[in-house]
């Protein structure tokens, strides 16, 4: 049988060599599709990866993310530092920025103390809000990010006081219950790091790492005005979303505002964004591998179908001289097949057979086409078939 | 090897109406005799040869091959092995070789290859064809020729009937001429049960016994 097929292909190549050709441009479809999707996917995940995904502690009707009041325990909860805490947020997050005040007292006791993370907690000292810090000699913006007994003043304040450290006064407000030893107030001197100008002028800035140490030396409470962190991993936003569902409610513009209690708003808007448009694009694709798997059956289909229709006197005379139908029907496909999977294999080694799961059932969708084709013809009665042909 | 029409009839759907082809046809068609049917165009003779060849059932009456009904054989194997048809366009496969056209039937029955080389070789010398012919394609013989590489095939095929459809309609004289020589001498020489259809009063006059048809019936 394969000497007939070659027979065939050899003494008459054009069919053939369309049908390779066919095959071979549609694989190289394929695999182009195939292509696009992992490169939507890659574009996706570096977007992703790309993608900060802010989670913002508000007030219940998210209006607010400043002047706030939260406790240790919801501190705690993402930074993760307090022994015994069992927190599941914590895990799921990073760059947790902070910012918590103390009211001064004494001298300075206009003034507030205010322990930050970094800049970017505060707003009030950004640039774009007017304000300019010069910063002493020996240090910058790191300051915050550790624990220095540094501050750093408003402009007005540098003008009145005089040399390179500040004495503070700080009341004891909330202290813990049950500890051994007797809260009380702190008095300190911190050095002066830089001034701002502009801003909040009644604010004095320092780590917040210190102010955690000095409230720890009096035996006050922790408390924050502000707090956001990043999400560690865009993939878990929803184990976030669950795991802070205990400590906070999700922003709601019609929430009572004298309610007690925060939000949390995690802003995912561009996760979103990027999640649908890759979605829209996995739909494209998906749809055009379908299109593209139906008109390899419908090739298939006409293919075989002019395959037999050219070629039924032959087949009939076969039928005619007995050849069984099931040796014809093997024949057809057999030539078809090899013809299928040697532009299949062309079209495949460009891309060094990437999908060949997808050329498989490319494949296995024109085979379908042809043998529906061919045992729509080889079911018909052979007198009929005769007459047709004659007529 | 003879074939026998009991009260045979044939109908089909047309496009419009049933058609009835052939009505009540009856004949004992002996070994070794050369037979000739002739009728116009549509008389129902190509149908009734195809009934013959095993294409198709009568629906009515039986048609006895050897003596069993076409409706006890299996088709396929009375086509193989019984009953050979010879075509008024050759019907040869344009992509075989003369050769490969003869040996298709033996292949068929799954004759050892260096016999049907034989045999192919010898049956196409009878016909008159030289062996330089073995590998040409049916595309590059004349009409004459390509109808004694079918006479070939039927005799490779080795039947004992043979049915021939205006066998040589497409012929010019002298190719009519050996055709039915061949032909007769496949009857005569061979003991086969030769039937022609055909619309030579010329050929059909040749014939040991000439049936004339019209509207599917014996005239």
């Amino acid at each position: 049988m394969i000497k007939t097929v070659y027979r065939r292909v050899v003494r008459s190549p054009v069919p053939a060599v369309g049908v390779v050709l066919f095959a071979m441009i549609m694989s190289v479809v394929l695999q182009g599709l195939y292509n696009s999707k992992l490169q939507a996917q890659e574009h996706y995940e570096k977007i992703c990866s790309e993608i900060e995904v802010v989670c913002t502690v508000t007030n219940l009707t998210g209006t607010s993310a400043d002047h706030l009041n939260l406790d240790s325990y919801q501190i705690f909860s993402f930074t993760g530092e307090m022994e015994g805490l069992e927190t599941e947020i914590a895990p799921l997050v990073t760059d947790v920025q902070i910012k918590g005040e103390h009211r001064l007292m004494g001298a300075l006791s206009e003034h507030s103390l205010v322990g930050i993370t970094s800049l970017e907690i505060e707003q009030a000292l950004w640039p774009e809000n007017g304000c300019t810090i010069f910063w002493n000699d020996g240090f910058d913006a790191s300051l915050f990010c550790g624990d220095q007994a540094a501050c750093l003043i408003p402009e007005a304040l540098a003008e009145e006081w005089q040399g390179d450290a500040l004495r503070v006064s700080l009341p004891l407000e909330d202290a813990y219950a049950g500890l051994s030893f007797a809260p009380k107030d702190y008095t300190g001197e911190l050095k002066i790091a830089g001034i701002y100008r502009g801003g909040d002028e009644k604010s004095i800035y320092c780590p917040w790492a210190l102010l955690m140490e000095i409230w720890g030396e009096m035996g006050q409470r922790e408390k924050a005005s502000a707090l956001h962190a990043t999400l560690r991993n865009n993939s878990d936003i929803s184990a976030l979303r669950q795991a802070a569902a205990d400590l906070f409610s999700v922003p709601d513009p019609n929430a009572n505002p004298n309610d007690w209690g925060y939000a949390l708003d995690i802003d995912d808007s561009q996760l979103a964004q990027a999640d649908l448009t890759l979605r829209n694009s996995l739909r494209v694709h998906t749809f055009s591998v379908l299109l593209v798997f139906s008109l390899s059956i419908g090739a298939g289909f006409l293919i075989g179908f002019l395959l037999v229709r050219s070629r039924r006197r032959e087949i009939a005379l076969m039928r005619t001289m007995g050849t069984p139908d099931q040796s014809i029907y093997l024949g057809l496909v057999l030539e078809q097949m090899l013809c299928v999977v040697f532009g299949t294999a062309i079209g495949g080694a460009t891309y060094l057979w990437q999908p060949p799961l997808q050329l498989a059932m490319f494949a296995t969708a024109y085979f379908v086409g042809l043998t529906a084709a061919l045992l729509v013809f080889l079911r018909k009665n052979l007198m009929t078939t005769i007459k047709e042909d004659d007529g | 090897m003879g074939i026998s029409l009991k009260n045979v009839s044939y109908s089909y759907q047309g496009k419009f109406q049933t058609v009835k082809a052939v009505d009540g046809v009856s004949y004992d068609f002996e070994p070794g005799k050369c037979y000739a049917i002739i009728g116009k165009s549509g008389s129902g003779k190509t149908t009734l040869l195809s009934l013959m060849a095993g294409l198709d059932l009568p629906t009515e009456g039986e048609i006895l091959v050897d003596g069993k009904s076409t409706k006890d054989w299996d088709r396929r194997r009375m086509r193989r092995d019984a009953v050979s048809v010879i075509y008024q366009n050759y019907n040869l496969f344009p992509l075989l070789t003369v050769q490969e056209n003869i040996q298709y039937p033996l292949d068929l029955k799954k004759v050892p290859r260096k016999e049907s080389i034989a045999l192919a070789r010898e049956v196409r010398q009878r016909v008159g064809l030289p062996a330089s012919y073995d590998k040409r394609l049916p595309g590059q013989l004349s009409g004459g020729e390509q109808q004694r590489v079918a006479i070939a095939r039927a005799l490779a095929q080795g039947c004992k009937i043979i049915l021939a459809d205006e066998p040589t309609g497409n012929l010019d004289t002298t190719n009519t001429h050996n055709i039915v020589s061949i032909l007769h001498s496949l009857a005569y020489d061979d003991g086969c049960t030769v039937i022609l259809v055909t619309h030579d009063h010329g050929v059909a006059e040749q014939a040991d016994a000439v049936l004339q048809m019209k509207d599917g019936a014996w005239i």
